[in-house]
């Protein structure tokens, strides 16, 4: 009885010392240090939408009826050490589960103006493709870039871009890409690599109005199948199928410099064309484009609108199978276009609410939707490029 | 055609060698005005500045214009205010100018935040930090050259950093540096006479932008008219803070020349207190073109407002 009395008062006496003792103790003994944390933050985009057609035409390129959590992402950006910065970015849909969307690695200096980028990323072709979901003016990508890249051209590559030293803003990006983009790539061998370059231009026309045009092209080995569930062979008389792309992109964007917070209007548009080089045989062009609009015209409210436009010829689409083939047929020269118009109220940089109507056809059919779309950050989100 | 690419390559490269030398002055680039003043002021004709922002515009809010990236890339020095202030833009820019100069750690990049003292920074938040409570700034008040004194030390920084850079013109940086603490240390003595009457004044701000000016010249800060900084008042905040300036026989609310004065003009002309629009950065207004221009007319405006005039 003594003895348990004994360790209870041992207890009592030095239990002021043991949280004494554990309050100053830090990494260097616990070796859990948060420091050097990255900064982290999630993006939750929801949205709800209902349409005049039982089935939607483009479910996977689009909005699907009802509601639904659209994307889920978490970013982690922090510098490796002296020479380089990572980022990551894990983003997640209820259907297609997470995946590593972005996880990179950029040079922080270097002896020339020149920085690298190593890892998979969202590839510099154009300007729309560099927009994570959340970053997007819309709802859904244009349907072009939905066409060609399904929806975005985001490979395990390597980006080298140069900021070439000429009176305006030039960047000049070349890329190897490793080519898994089965709809265009996914080559025979292992070392069918995509090549890419890009050419972005910014011209201050004056403080107010800024103008960029930009160019890009990207190659690349294409394997000899269909890219349906069977991964069907195509004719075993082809030898070599090479995919090529280039666009061209517009931005035009005022913003005044006096009262910029609470007024701006952009001007944005891409044009893109992909075709297939079969055994020296150029295809017809897979071709399209959007245009879209967005007026600031108070700190929290916009009005925005977007106009896309594709065209698939006939004989591409067994390579480029989208929109749904049962509906449409497999063998028709395909073409379709959406007029979107949204209203956006953007309390903080941080959450914005978006209602958005769109007109879509498809070849001779139509579908009307309406949407609404919440948009949420949390955490610490660097700010986006210009 | 493959002489001819091969050309232009060469051209390119030699132009990047040749920007790097291109000017005989140091490329000095500040992220806001007061500090590209400060740094005209220390540097004298040895360096050549230019301002990322200009006065009209709110540091906070700035776009990373890609053109803003190509100054920067020809800069030997970068002076920045910190504490937060250029966050959303200013990381990019640096990325984006691929300079090794001024990147993160490199001898070009100068944080100027670093003069003030723990006990010097105000508004710091103390406690759990979270965005319910508006654009907070976590490591306090990031506009601390409203206050002379803090930019006295930034004009003693900013020229042991150019002296640094430039050793050959160490002399010079030096008495430009005493010349420009004379000048300053004369209006300060100046502007603490026409501040008197200020002293244990109350006024009420529409944003916390004033903190450091208000501290030095012993104004009262009673309330902002943003219940949460950043957020626009809503009606019913509105009205509490016009309860309060009955209330309280407060004279004047202040609002800064970028932000939309409207809010701030309504609650001012419904209690009965004088609005002031000051300008919130150097050359935001006429007759702020200098460092010392713009607190001299910060000074002016309010000695000769009903805050100076007791009530």
């Amino acid at each position: 009885m003594k003895r348990p009395c004994l360790y209870l008062l041992a207890l009592i006496v030095f239990l002021p010392f043991i949280k004494a003792s554990a309050q100053t103790a830090d990494a260097s003994a616990t070796g859990i240090s948060r420091s050097f944390n990255p900064a982290i933050s999630v993006n939750t985009l929801f949205y709800a939408m209902s349409s005049s057609e039982d089935t939607q035409m483009w479910p996977e390129m689009g909005l699907e009826s009802g509601m639904h959590l659209q994307e889920a992402s978490v970013e982690m950006t922090s510098n490796v050490d002296v020479y380089l910065t990572s980022k990551l970015v894990l983003a997640g849909t209820e259907e297609e589960g997470i995946e590593f969307e972005e996880a990179y690695v950029t040079t922080l200096r270097l002896p020339v103006p020149v920085s690298i980028r190593a890892g998979k990323m969202l590839n510099t072709f154009g300007r729309h493709n560099l927009y994570h979901l959340h970053h997007m003016a819309f709802a859904e990508p244009p349907m072009i870039l939905a066409q060609v890249f399904g929806p975005d051209l985001n490979e395990v590559s390597m980006e080298a871009s140069w900021l070439v030293p000429v009176p305006w803003y030039m960047d000049l990006t070349g890329g190897v890409l490793n080519g898994s983009n089965e709809y265009l790539f996914d080559g025979e061998e292992q070392d069918d690599y995509a090549y890419l370059v890009h050419l972005d231009n910014v011209w201050g026309l004056s403080d107010e109005w800024t103008l960029r045009l930009g160019g890009s092209f990207l190659t690349g080995e294409k394997g000899l199948y269909y890219p349906d569930e069977d991964r069907t062979p195509v004719s075993a008389e082809i030898d070599e199928i090479v995919s090529e792309v280039w666009g061209t992109d517009l931005h035009l964007k005022w913003r005044p410099l006096e009262g910029g917070k609470y007024r701006s209007f952009t001007l944005q548009g891409e044009y893109l064309e992909a075709r297939l080089n079969i055994d020296d045989d150029r295809t017809d062009p897979l071709r399209g484009y959007f245009v879209q609009a967005i007026a600031q015209f108070k700190q929290k409210y916009r009005l925005q609108a977007r106009y896309g436009f594709f065209n698939r010829p006939e004989d591409l689409h067994l390579y480029f199978p989208r929109p749904l083939e049962a509906e449409f047929g497999p063998s028709n020269d395909l073409d379709g276009e959406r007029y979107s118009f949204a209203a956006a109220y953007v309390p903080t940089e941080f959450s914005a609410y978006r209602i958005q109507y769109n007109i879509i056809r498809v070849g001779d059919d139509y579908e009307y939707q309406v949407a609404a779309q919440l948009n949420v950050t949390i955490g610490s989100h660097p700010a986006h490029k210009y | 055609m493959k002489k001819n690419i091969a050309l232009f390559v060469c051209l390119l490269v030699l132009l990047t060698a040749v920007s790097a030398y291109a000017f005989g002055k140091l490329q000095v680039v500040a992220s806001v005005p007061s500090l590209a003043s400060i740094t005209e002021s220390v540097g004298g004709d040895n360096i050549k500045v230019s301002s990322i922002t200009r006065g009209v515009q709110d540091a906070h809010y700035i776009e990373a214009k890609p053109s803003y990236m190509v100054t920067l890339s020809r800069a030997d020095l970068l002076v920045y205010s910190g504490m937060e202030l250029e966050i959303g833009w200013l990381p990019i820019l640096i990325k984006g100018a691929r300079n090794s100069k001024v990147t993160v750690g490199s001898e070009g990049h100068l944080n100027v935040a670093q003069v003030l003292s723990e006990d010097e920074i105000l508004g710091k938040v103390s406690g759990e930090v979270d965005r319910s409570m508006g654009d907070v700034h976590p490591l306090g008040n990031p506009h601390y050259l409203l206050n002379p004194y803090n930019g006295l030390k930034a004009g003693r920084l900013i020229a042991g950093k150019l002296a640094e850079l430039d050793p050959d013109n160490k002399d010079e940086y030096e008495k430009d540096l005493e010349k420009f603490q004379a000048e300053l240390k004369a209006k300060i003595e100046e502007w603490e006479k026409k501040a008197v009457p200020l002293k244990g004044g109350k006024v009420v701000c529409y944003h916390p932008h004033w903190s450091y000016l208000l501290d030095w010249l012993g104004l009262e800060n009673d309330g902002y008219v943003e219940k949460r900084p950043g957020i626009p008042p809503t009606a019913r905040d509105s009205m509490k803070v016009i309860k309060k300036i009955k209330e309280k026989n407060i004279p004047v609310v202040i609002v800064s020349s970028w932000k939309e004065p409207s809010k701030a003009r309504k609650v001012a002309e419904a209690s009965g207190a004088e609005l002031l629009i000051l300008p919130g950065e150097v050359g935001a207004m006429p007759g702020t073109d200098s460092y010392i221009e713009w607190i001299d007319y910060l000074v002016d405006t309010l000695a000769s407002s009903p805050a100076g005039k007791g009530g």
